[in-house]
């Protein structure tokens, strides 16, 4: 049990640097991409094709990534108030109640999108030659990471490992 | 089904919201469930519309305006715009108060968010209010609800999203919030006047030409950069997201090469942060799109505007209704999901009422606004209590005049339209 823990608490810290520094590289991306199309319309008067289906697309990426991301650190933004003064158990069983719910929805995400992504097959997008498959995929892959993670946090709240309090929702943005 | 779909995407809805579960979650769960239990929708459509959602040229821009705002914030830019706004209205009773008024409507111009505008002016204006010896909590209730006008005046990130949802034209928007931004930075300084003499706060010295020219110059270069974006955007140069992408590189480069405020490792916490907030807001509009889908394809906005006629078809009563609903969203949704939930719902309520589109997408923010600066949600309120070291309780009584203050704005707005759509109808 112990080395399972130390096993999950690794793969943890990893799945979190790697999903910060792609939310960090996509974010920058997009500032990069948009830049240099401002750039070549504007100053050289000749625009790249891809100036707004490609930005688009890598914002997808972005957003199921970043999904993950955020259900990890448990920064989505949601209502806490209610939660907040219930008592401990029917706090501890709600959040249980949350997380089996957000896993059902990511293994939605991780399903039908990958049904959907695997239609996309070999298309291309249409300003530049990217596979769609490429973005598309984005999304089975965040809503695996999220079940993965909504599920891994549901064992550590039933073994008291994780707190309910750690996984109530932001209220700011 | 054994129960009308509307009746259950509402009980899901509060039930799921008020259980904490995260709200990109709830929009998506709420979905999902009525597509999975509907036999007459093909479950494969959850593979498809919420990529739909999120791949979407427009909301770029929320991300590139977040990185600008947040390197802004980071580069204590806000400095430089506090001495300007000191120069022009810190002779008058209660000078600080009207600063940080001021400030928070030249910073709005470039954040576009209520959160980071509170915390940008706010971390510099509270401590120096407090010093002068203005109450904590009128510092904070006026550093929040000034706030709010990061959300009126263009690049607000709620009218780039409530453009996308209601299919409205970004530069009408943009150019309406404008008369009503001003609008609601005068009566928050009026508030602030009345309050300040009453209990004789102080003023910041005399009034001197020379030091607005002073203070003027320096701020000059950051105020280069809404000027940018309102000419580029209204004047048609430019779009919504490349007016993001300018104004993310122009502060930039004044943060990091100017003014040396920030470091290459400030620049990466600017791009997580941005890049959270924006997968953050994303994510929801993902998942809204899902049910949004849903709503649109079993016609139920148009069954509640339906209704809604059915009770009074009389313009005004519909329109105070739709307010007062707005009102109450504000306070128990965040800004983000109320316009993606609310919009897709009283959006063909307000076409059958003749509302014009970009004046509609006014009074829903402004709303919201306002509604955000009451608990349980009260993000910005949260910033500035922090930053005051108060308790929300101890803020709510000093906020009541200036939420009066931004009713009487919201009441003229609804009552005067012209208010709104005059300056779209002049410059564009």
């Amino acid at each position: 049990m112990a080395r399972l823990i130390v096993l999950v608490e690794f793969i943890d810290l990893w799945l979190i640097r790697i999903l910060d520094a792609l939310v960090i590289g996509l974010a920058g991306l997009l500032f990069c991409l948009l830049n240099y199309a401002v750039f070549t319309r504007f100053v050289l008067n000749d625009s790249v094709s891809w100036s707004e289906e490609l930005p688009a697309h890598v914002l997808a990426v972005l957003t199921f990534i970043g999904a993950a991301y955020l259900t990890r650190t448990s920064e989505h933004l949601g209502f806490d108030a209610v939660v907040r003064i219930l008592s401990p158990g029917l706090k501890r069983a709600v959040m249980a109640g949350n997380l089996i719910l957000m896993a059902f929805f990511g293994s939605l995400l991780a399903y039908y999108g990958g049904i959907a992504a695997e239609s996309f097959g070999s298309r291309m997008l249409i300003s530049v030659d990217l596979p769609m498959a490429l973005f598309r995929y984005a999304m089975p892959v965040g809503g695996a990471l999220i079940a993965l993670v909504s599920l891994t946090r549901l064992a550590g709240l039933l073994t008291g490992q994780v707190h309910p309090d750690d996984l109530l929702p932001e209220s700011d943005a | 089904m054994f129960l009308d779909p509307g009746w259950i995407i509402l009980i899901l809805l509060v039930v799921l919201l008020i259980a904490g579960l995260p709200i990109a979650f709830v929009l998506g769960v709420t979905a999902a469930t009525l597509i999975l239990i509907d036999p007459a929708v093909v479950p494969q459509i959850i593979g498809l519309i919420p990529f739909g959602g999120a791949n979407n040229y427009l909301l770029v821009a929320a991300l590139l305006f977040m990185i600008a705002g947040e390197v802004m914030n980071q580069g204590r830019i806000a400095e430089k715009l506090i001495a300007f706004a000191s120069s022009l209205v810190g002779h008058i009773r209660g000078g600080l108060a009207h600063v940080n008024i001021l400030t928070s409507l030249f910073f709005s111009e470039i954040s576009g968010t209520a959160t980071s505008d509170a915390a940008a002016i706010g971390s510099v204006m509270i401590p120096q209010m407090k010093k002068r010896g203005y109450p904590a909590a009128f510092a904070a209730a006026v550093t929040s609800t000034s706030a709010t006008m990061a959300i009126i005046v263009p690049p607000s990130l709620n009218l780039i999203l409530y453009a996308y949802v209601a299919n409205a034209s970004i530069a009408e928007l943009f150019a309406a919030g404008i008369l009503p931004g001003i609008m609601v930075c005068a009566l928050l300084m009026a508030t602030a006047y009345g309050i300040s003499v009453k209990r004789g706060y102080p003023t910041e010295g005399e009034f001197q030409f020379k030091r607005v020219l002073e203070t003027g110059k320096d701020a000059a270069i950051p105020l280069t950069l809404p000027i940018l974006i309102l000419v580029g955007i209204l004047g048609g140069i430019f779009t919504a997201t490349e007016a993001g992408a300018i104004a993310a590189f122009w502060s930039i480069i004044l943060a990091a090469f100017l003014y040396r405020t920030i470091k290459l490792g400030n620049l990466l916490d600017t791009f997580r942060i941005a890049g959270k907030r924006s997968a953050m807001l994303m994510f929801i509009v993902a998942t809204s799109t899902l049910l949004g889908w849903y709503l649109t394809n079993q016609r139920i906005p148009q069954d509640i505007a339906q209704a809604i006629l059915g009770i009074s078809e009389n313009y005004w009563v519909v329109l105070a209704a739709i307010n007062v609903f707005f009102l109450l969203a504000g306070t128990i949704i965040h800004g983000t999901p109320a316009i993606l939930m609310l919009v897709p719902i009283f959006l063909p309520l307000a076409d059958q009422l003749g509302i014009d589109r970009v004046h509609f997408g006014l009074i829903l923010t402004i709303n919201l606004g306002i509604g955000q600066q009451t608990p349980p949600v009260a993000s910005v309120v949260l910033i500035t209590c922090a930053i005051a070291r108060i308790s929300i309780a101890k803020i709510i009584p000093s906020m009541l005049a200036f939420i009066g203050a931004m009713l009487v704005a919201l009441i003229l707005v609804n009552v005067f339209p012209a208010i709104v759509l005059w300056l779209p109808s002049v410059i564009l």
